[in-house]
């Protein structure tokens, strides 16, 4: 059964609708964002993953070549103007290249960029998530202060909406896992890309009626080898698709603009902590400081996640200078090769340029899996 | 002029080597990167010294800082990551390569001030030596103009509970009093390093930045040791008397230099600028003091901890672009420059990238030329001599013509028609 197309989006179309119910839209950078907190000060937060559109031209005027595809992207797509339609920016994210695409984000909107708040580098510490749980609430204060004319909504519910939205994202998860083949990079993609624009009042139901269909639907056929994928692919998802059609069915991703953001921690009542928590010990991003036993912890779960999987092999996909991961590497690949499965690392940017090579590998790398 | 020329500069020299081996032969080890809270255990014992590791890099020579970076290659480190980070890893590898018994830390301080990927290096630094006990001292980066309230307490919290996690180490009470005067000697030191870099707005200015780096060293290790303090009296004074008394003529060419010197290139640098009677008179990379509280506000603070986390929290490190931008501004404007470099480190993003964007904006609102060139701070393989070397005399040549054909407006008057 072919589910591609399932979650084709219109965003123009979205983003009229949004105007016409009165809603303002909120782009953000990076996973660590506290969406639920916009969303009940009425924005509709959506994730800006930029895809390569055919050039970084206007953006090396502004950034050496030594900068992340994804930042170039980024900011040549400010440039273009392609997201002057948005009332507000959010920048989550400690990297340096973030920093300096605030920068430009401010400089060209000054009004939109919400500059307010800002996730400790450190994280899976009692201080850190306590001090962010300060400053959630800072933000969500800031916001209701200064709503204007949009109207504010009671946490509760939208965090019930959005543990809702995790949980729905994690049976397409587990059915992908348990069901490989079914599923193909280029369907989950699409839903993620789908999540990641709208609003989930709105998702919550067609991704329920998805999940419904697809554990009705019939098994895909003969078993292709499985790979497990985690990195920094920040919206290079693309590649998913290539392991995918050479014959890699990803099972499990850790990537930013995919699983990443699933992995939930328990609530307590305080939402603001909650919030916290789940941003300080639920995201493992390397672009957040941890060594030691926390260290340790964050990588122990790396590889329960892919031995979860099932997966016959790991694909580290990294974006070429992206310095977080670069960092990360010495100490994530021993751990991956402690799990016995064969490893796969590709370096590439936004725009594939290397294509080639990469579609040797993969068919190299399959007949290790064989 | 020649810092080497002063005769505080064996004063200098005298201050490292004392402090280099008062660490190593201490019962105590201690490894710290620039700017982590060391300080601290000053609460237990103030003839502690820290290890300082980014100073090892400054000492090395071109084939010691190549070795060590093709050691960190080997180790997995991306050619890409930022040079120093990639020098001290391989340093770690090759000094453990030579001496088994190499001795490592009983403790580590380790700190994001001036960016993420000294991280890196305290993480390396814990695995390499998981009996010791680490410090991370995270510095909230400031989101706006202002700085959160919430980023100051989270500040406080991690250095008072480094505090206490010293005192199981050290098996004794911490005493506030101890670390209360090693936080105030520090704000005087600042004072006085401010001081010293403010004697750089006269004409002709006895400070010249590429000779001086070496002065970073006592205030950026050693800031809160009483050496340090005689140090910048005896510095200050003779400046002063060089400002007095000048022994160069005016400079012809003054120039704001950003972010970090190409350490071990700097002697061709400094040629070609003396050759057009350019001088360095200021840099952002010296920045780091401008904005730390006094020493009496630190008196008037009950809270030693609070004090501290205060000055860290205003460190221009971890403020805004546009903040940054705002200080050299000013500092454009207070030492009169005529011209302004950028030195993009293909290993410093954190202060490079902004650079490219810095340079529209200084030529929009002051009308000031301005070189960026890309090479490294320790990377010879990035840094291409002839390139940088060429278009440094071109702009300099530039810059000479732009003066003598009346050119744009000084600097601090533009400043001034700026914030009018």
């Amino acid at each position: 059964m072919n589910f591609e197309g399932y979650f084709a989006i219109d965003r123009e179309s979205l983003l009229r609708r949004y105007r016409a119910e009165g809603l303002r839209v909120l782009g953000y950078v990076c996973p660590a964002a506290p969406e639920e907190i916009f969303r009940s000060n009425g924005f509709v937060p959506i994730r800006i993953a930029p895809r390569y559109d055919g050039s970084y031209g206007r953006a090396d005027r502004y950034l050496p070549a030594c900068v992340c595809s994804h930042g170039r992207s980024m900011l040549s797509g400010l440039i273009d103007g392609r997201y002057d339609d948005f009332d507000a920016f959010f920048f989550a994210s400690n990297c340096t290249t973030i920093r300096c695409l605030q920068y430009h984000f401010q400089r060209r909107h000054p009004e939109r960029v919400l500059a307010d708040f800002i996730v400790p580098t450190k994280a899976l510490d009692p201080q850190a998530q306590d001090h962010l749980r300060r400053e959630v609430k800072r933000l969500d204060e800031a916001l209701r202060a200064t709503a204007g004319g949009h109207a504010s909504a009671p946490l509760a519910p939208v965090m019930a909406t959005y543990r809702e939205n995790r949980r729905l994202l994690g049976e397409v998860s587990r059915l992908r896992r348990e069901r490989p083949g079914l599923l193909s990079a280029q369907v989950v993609n699409e839903l993620y890309e789908y999540n990641a624009w709208v609003d989930k009042e709105t998702a919550n139901p067609k991704i329920a009626a998805f999940v419904e269909e697809v554990a009705a639907a019939p098994d895909a056929g003969a078993r292709a080898a499985t790979v497990f994928v985690l990195g920094n692919c920040c919206g290079n998802t693309a590649l998913l698709e290539v392991l995918d059609r050479r014959g890699c069915r990803v099972v499990g991703d850790l990537v930013s603009t995919g699983e990443m953001t699933l992995l939930d921690v328990p609530e307590g009542d305080d939402p603001y902590a909650a919030i916290a928590a789940r941003l300080d010990q639920g995201i493992p991003c390397p672009s957040k400081v941890v060594a030691g036993p926390e260290h340790d912890a964050m990588v122990g779960r790396v590889q329960e996640l892919v031995r979860r999987s099932g997966a016959d092999g790991v694909v580290l996909a990294r974006q070429k200078f992206c310095d977080p991961h670069a960092l990360e590497r010495p100490f994530l690949l021993p751990r991956l090769k402690e799990l016995g499965l064969p490893l796969l690392e590709i370096e590439t940017e936004l725009d594939l340029g290397n294509i080639e090579q990469i579609h040797t590998r993969i068919e190299a790398y399959l007949e290790m899996l064989a | 002029m020649n810092a080497k020329l002063l005769k505080s500069y064996a004063t200098l020299q005298k201050l490292i080597a004392r402090k280099f081996k008062q660490a190593i032969k201490h019962d105590v080890s201690v490894w710290a990167s620039m700017g982590a809270p060391a300080m601290l255990c000053a609460g237990f014992d103030e003839t502690i010294v820290p290890v300082m590791q980014q100073l090892q890099n400054m000492a090395k020579t071109r084939l010691q800082v190549r070795q060590a970076i093709d050691a960190s290659a080997a180790l997995g480190y991306d050619a890409n990551l930022c040079s120093d980070v990639r020098c001290d890893v391989g340093n770690l590898a090759l000094l453990a390569q030579k001496r088994a018994s190499l001795r490592g830390p009983d403790l580590i301080f380790g700190i994001n001030c001036v960016c993420f990927a000294s991280s890196g290096l305290y993480r390396k630094w814990s695995q390499t030596y998981p009996g010791a006990t680490s410090f991370f001292l995270d510095l909230p980066l400031s989101a706006d103009e202002t700085i959160s309230e919430s980023g100051v307490r989270y500040i406080r919290e991690q250095l008072v509970e480094f505090s206490r996690r010293l005192e199981r180490v050290f098996h004794r009470e911490f005493y506030v009093d101890r670390f209360k005067a090693a936080v105030r000697r520090l704000a005087l030191n600042n004072e006085l390093y401010r001081d010293v870099l403010r004697l750089g707005m006269h004409n002709p200015s006895p400070v010249c930045v590429t000779t001086f780096q070496p002065f970073l060293i006592p205030i950026s290790f050693y800031g809160h040791y009483p050496e340090t303090t005689e140090y910048l009296l005896e510095l200050k004074a003779e400046l002063q008397k060089v400002v007095d008394e000048p022994v160069e003529p005016k400079e012809r060419i003054r120039l704001f230099w950003d972010f970090t010197p190409i350490y071990r290139y700097m002697d061709d640098i400094q040629s070609v600028l003396a050759e057009h009677d350019a001088k360095i008179v200021i840099g952002a990379s010296l920045y780091s003091s401008f904005e730390w509280p006094s020493a009496a506000w630190v008196d008037a603070q009950e809270d030693p901890f609070h004090a501290q986390a205060y000055a860290y929290a205003h460190l221009p490190y971890r403020r805004t672009e546009k903040y940054k931008f705002d200080v050299i501004s000013r500092m454009l404007g207070d030492y009169a420059v005529d011209a302004v470099i950028f030195h993009a480190s293909r290993a410093c993003k954190a202060n490079s990238l902004p650079m490219y964007i810095y340079r529209e904006q200084i030529a929009d609102e002051f009308g000031l030329p301005v070189l960026l060139f890309e090479a490294d701070i320790l990377d010879a393989a990035v840094y291409s001599k002839s390139q940088v070397l060429n278009r440094l005399e071109a702009f300099l040549e530039m810059v000479e013509q732009r003066k003598a054909g009346g050119g744009s407006r000084p600097a601090h008057a533009l400043a001034a028609s700026r914030t009018a």
